[in-house]
C-alpha cells in the first residue's frame, strides 16, 4: 500500500466525521445555502471524504504504474484529470502537457471565482515527535537491540511504556478468567429481583445424552439445533424448579 | 495559483482521507492541491442542486404569492442533492420515512415540503 501512514490513527473517526461535516456546511453556506437537512449534510460530508480517497487512491496508482511510491504533483493531475467525468477541456490530446491541463485550469477559474473564509476552527496538528518523516524508526536505524530475541532489526521500535501495557493487559486477563460466581438478575421496578412467573429454567451441559425436551415456543425455535443428538453434542435440559437456579450475593 | 487559496477544508482532514488510501506526500502543495480539488467538487453539487432548488421554488409560484419569503430559506434536501449527484456519477437513494408506526406515512398531505 506504499510508505505506512504518519499515525495508524491520526484523527479518530467522529472527529473526522465532525470535521468534514462543519467544512461541507461552510461550503453550502458559500453557496448561498441558508440551512440543509441533517441527512443531506451528512451525506454530502462522507461524499466528500469519499472523493479525497479517491483521489487519493487514483494518484497512488498512477505513482505505483510507475515505480515510485509516493505520488508527486503529475500524479495528482492525472487522477484530477480521470475524476472529470464531464471531461475538460483538451482532454482529446494524448500528448497534452499535464501542468498545462485543462483540468488545472478549471481548478484555477474555480478558485479565482471564490470569496476568502478560512475553516470555522484552528485543528490540533497531530505531528510525530519522534523518528524520521514517516513516523517510525527500526531497530537498527535507532542502533538499539530489540528487547526480544525472536524480534528482527528492520522491524519499528517498540512503542515507550509497552512492558507496563502488557502487564497491565496480562493482570486484566488473568482476572477476566476468575470465575466469580455471581449471576446477574434482572431488577424489577420495586427493587425486587424480577423473575417472570412460570419461566422454564435452561442449563448447558457438554457430553452426556440428557431426556430430549422439546424447545418451547416462546423462544421462537431458536434452540432447534440443539436438540439433534450426537455422541458429544450439547443438550438442553429443562429445570422446572427454582431450587437449581444459582442466586448471586 | 496555490498562494491565493481559500482553505475550507483543513489540511490534516485531506491528510487523513489521503492516508487512508496510499497517498503518502511530505510535499503540502499536493495536499492543498487536493483541498481544493474537493472544495470544487463540493461547490459545483451545491450550485447544481440549488439550481433544482431554485427551479422547484419557481415552479408552482401564484400571481398571489411573492417569491421573497421563499427565497430566504433555501434548504438542501436529499431530493435535490440526489438530483445534483446523478450528473456527477453519484448514485444517492434515500427512504422517505420509516414505517416504525402505523401511523407513519399515512397521511403525504399534512407532510411539510
Amino acid at each position: 500500500m506504499g510508505t505506512p501512514a504518519k499515525h495508524p490513527r491520526a484523527v479518530p473517526r467522529h472527529l473526522q466525521a465532525a470535521v468534514s461535516t462543519v467544512s461541507t456546511a461552510q461550503i453550502l453556506r458559500a453557496s448561498g445555502y441558508s440551512a440543509a437537512e441533517p441527512a443531506a449534510l451528512r451525506a454530502l460530508s462522507d461524499i466528500a471524504g469519499r472523493y479525497i480517497a479517491s483521489l487519493g487512491r487514483a494518484a497512488a496508482a498512477f505513482a505505483e504504474a510507475r515505480g515510485r511510491t509516493e505520488p508527486n504533483v503529475a500524479d495528482a493531475v492525472l487522477a484530477l484529470e480521470e475524476h472529470a467525468l464531464g471531461g475538460f477541456p483538451g482532454a482529446s490530446d494524448p500528448t497534452r502537457p499535464l501542468l498545462c491541463s485543462g483540468a488545472l485550469a478549471e481548478l484555477a477559474q474555480f478558485v479565482a471565482a471564490v470569496r476568502e473564509v478560512p475553516f470555522a476552527k484552528p485543528l490540533p496538528r497531530r505531528d510525530s515527535g519522534c523518528g524520521s518523516g514517516n513516523g517510525w524508526e527500526s531497530f537498527a536505524a535507532a542502533g538499539r537491540e530489540p528487547p526480544l530475541s525472536h524480534v528482527p532489526q528492520w522491524l519499528p521500535c517498540f512503542p515507550e511504556g509497552w512492558e507496563e501495557r502488557l502487564r497491565v493487559r496480562c493482570q486484566e486477563a488473568a482476572n477476566d478468567e476468575k470465575d466469580t460466581g455471581q449471576v446477574v438478575t434482572v431488577m424489577n421496578g420495586n427493587g425486587k429481583r424480577g423473575m417472570p412467573e412460570n419461566r422454564e429454567k435452561l442449563s448447558f451441559r457438554f457430553g452426556q445424552k440428557r431426556q430430549r425436551v422439546k424447545p418451547s415456543d416462546k423462544h421462537g425455535g431458536a434452540f432447534e439445533r440443539f436438540t439433534k443428538q450426537g455422541e458429544n453434542s450439547l443438550s438442553i435440559e429443562c429445570i422446572s424448579s427454582a431450587s437449581n437456579l444459582v442466586m448471586g450475593p | 495559483m496555490l498562494g491565493s487559496v481559500v482553505r475550507k477544508i483543513p489540511d490534516e482532514l485531506v491528510e487523513h482521507y489521503l492516508g487512508r488510501s496510499g497517498f503518502h506526500c511530505p510535499d503540502l502543495r499536493l495536499t492543498r492541491l487536493v483541498a481544493v480539488a474537493t472544495q470544487k467538487f463540493l461547490s459545483d453539487i451545491a450550485s447544481d442542486s440549488l439550481q433544482h432548488c431554485k427551479a422547484r421554488v419557481a415552479a408552482p409560484i401564484k400571481d398571489n404569492k411573492s417569491k421573497q419569503p421563499k427565497d430566504k430559506r433555501l434548504v438542501l434536501t436529499m431530493d435535490d442533492l440526489s438530483k445534483a449527484l446523478r450528473e456527477h456519477g453519484v448514485n444517492l437513494k434515500h427512504p422517505e420515512y420509516f414505517a416504525d408506526s402505523p401511523s407513519a406515512g399515512m397521511a403525504p398531505s399534512t407532510r411539510e415540503e
